[in-house]
């Protein structure tokens, strides 16, 4: 009987931590929702997935301070509704992705992207250079740098190939690098 | 000694540029976070139609948190803590085994167990075979998935309720005049509510599997656990030597 009591603890802390986590943050998690470009109506779906994944990280959510969890959560949010969104249809997938045939190119070996190094100086700059990127490339280059994502992690969210993440991102650090050269 | 920091200018480079990327990142992070926090982000429309979102949505995340915090920790119970738990418990049985054993190898209970085996001896070894023994041919009702079942039912009790599900759970009763006995079978992540409130509660062992019998009133219930299952037995108005012999012969049929 002791496990069972232990697992209504636990779940009482648990519940507990998310309710609060929840309250908190709820309107960063919907306006974010809604500035991915989802309706009201479409807006739930994709919260419950946000705080599925949320839960499922509860050990995360407990370790970090309010600043880096409006953080995470912030990021979760960004994730899910890509992953939802390119999910909906293909006529969304196209949208978010270029029209060439990515996944078909053979020369991902020879394009490593930590090869691609960027001359920096200023963040400023660094930021502007960021903004003008496609969003696959920036949100891409973001789910590796920032959130710290592998290929493989970030090819099962955007329901790609490991290989042509490895190119896009490719694609994405010799953007930012062409764009800071002509500044 | 190698320089552990001995690492070329383009290297070190590469790890300021990706720092660099990880801080203009965050800075952007941060903006967009108070930009969508503001204010000055929504329309009053749009501040209704968020008061409106929560306050449809909110209990269903709230049912969300309940269902899914739940079933993780099942899960997780099931996956890291019951075994655990039954391998240190199964350590301690296996000491109280051996050393019960011992004790009572020459009582007559371990040759009536013996006896169950066939020996046939020939000229130059003994042949050992388990055989049926028909008199302990039990019945098991067609539709019962469970893997485990009654093998000794008293005298004069009749099925009265069966279910069964597709996750493994099965539940039948007997009932027989004001008396009854419930079996039921619970799969892994399967989380009930055994009522101990001014009840009696002892631990004790059902075929050396750690158990715990809880007695309130006339009503006694065993709950103990065998691989991935766990099991209760209830009975009404039977004594507690009629329900330990029924606990006992709960048989693995699968």
């Amino acid at each position: 009987m002791l496990p069972m009591l232990i697992l209504a603890i636990e779940d009482d802390r648990d519940r507990e931590l998310i309710t609060t986590v929840y309250l908190q943050n709820r309107t960063l998690m919907l306006r974010a929702i809604r500035k991915a470009g989802f309706a009201y109506h479409d807006a739930e779906d994709v919260m419950n997935d946000v705080l599925i994944r949320l839960i499922q990280n509860l050990k995360t959510l407990r370790e970090l301070n309010s600043h880096s969890l409006r953080k995470y959560i912030y990021s979760t949010v960004k994730t899910t509704a890509i992953r939802y969104y390119i999910k909906q249809d293909q006529r969304a997938h196209n949208e978010f992705f270029p029209q060439y045939d990515i996944d078909n190119i053979q020369d991902t070996a020879q394009r490593n992207p930590e090869e691609f190094v960027i001359q920096l100086s200023e963040i400023e700059r660094l930021k502007d250079a960021l903004k003008a990127l496609p969003a696959y490339e920036y949100e891409i280059l973001f789910m590796r740098e920032y959130d710290g994502l592998t290929d493989s992690e970030i090819a099962a969210i955007l329901d790609k190939k490991e290989n042509s993440i490895r190119a896009y991102a490719s694609r994405a650090y010799r953007h930012a690098k062409e764009i800071l050269t002509q500044d | 000694m190698m320089n552990r920091n001995n690492r070329d200018r383009q290297t070190l480079q590469q790890e300021y540029d990706h720092l660099m990327l990880r801080i203009a990142m965050c800075e952007m992070q941060d903006e967009d976070m108070n930009q969508i926090l503001s204010d000055a982000a929504v329309s009053k429309e749009d501040a209704r139609l968020e008061a409106d979102f929560f306050s449809k949505t909110e209990p269903k995340a709230f049912e969300l948190f309940h269902d899914s915090i739940t079933k993780q920790h099942r899960v997780h119970m099931v996956k890291r803590v019951l075994p655990k738990a039954l391998r240190l418990a199964s350590f301690v049985l296996l000491f109280l085994y051996i050393s019960v054993t011992v004790a009572i190898a020459v009582s007559p209970a371990i040759r009536v167990r013996v006896m169950e085996l066939f020996f046939r001896e020939q000229e130059e070894y003994t042949e050992v075979e388990f055989r049926e023994n028909p008199e302990k041919a039990f019945d098991v009702p067609a539709d019962w998935t469970g893997d485990y079942f009654l093998a000794y039912i008293p005298d004069g009790f009749e099925m009265t309720y069966l279910f069964t599900d597709d996750y493994g759970s099965n539940d039948i009763t007997y009932t027989k005049a004001d008396q009854r006995i419930s079996f039921t079978i619970y799969d892994e992540t399967f989380i009930s509510n055994v009522d101990t409130e001014n009840a009696d509660t002892q631990q004790i062992l059902v075929n050396g599997s750690p158990a715990t019998m809880v007695t309130k009133g006339h009503r006694i219930q065993i709950i103990w656990a065998q691989r991935t299952n766990y099991f209760i037995l209830l009975t009404i108005n039977l004594d507690r030597d009629v329900t330990m012999q029924i606990a006992e012969n709960i048989l693995r049929i699968n």
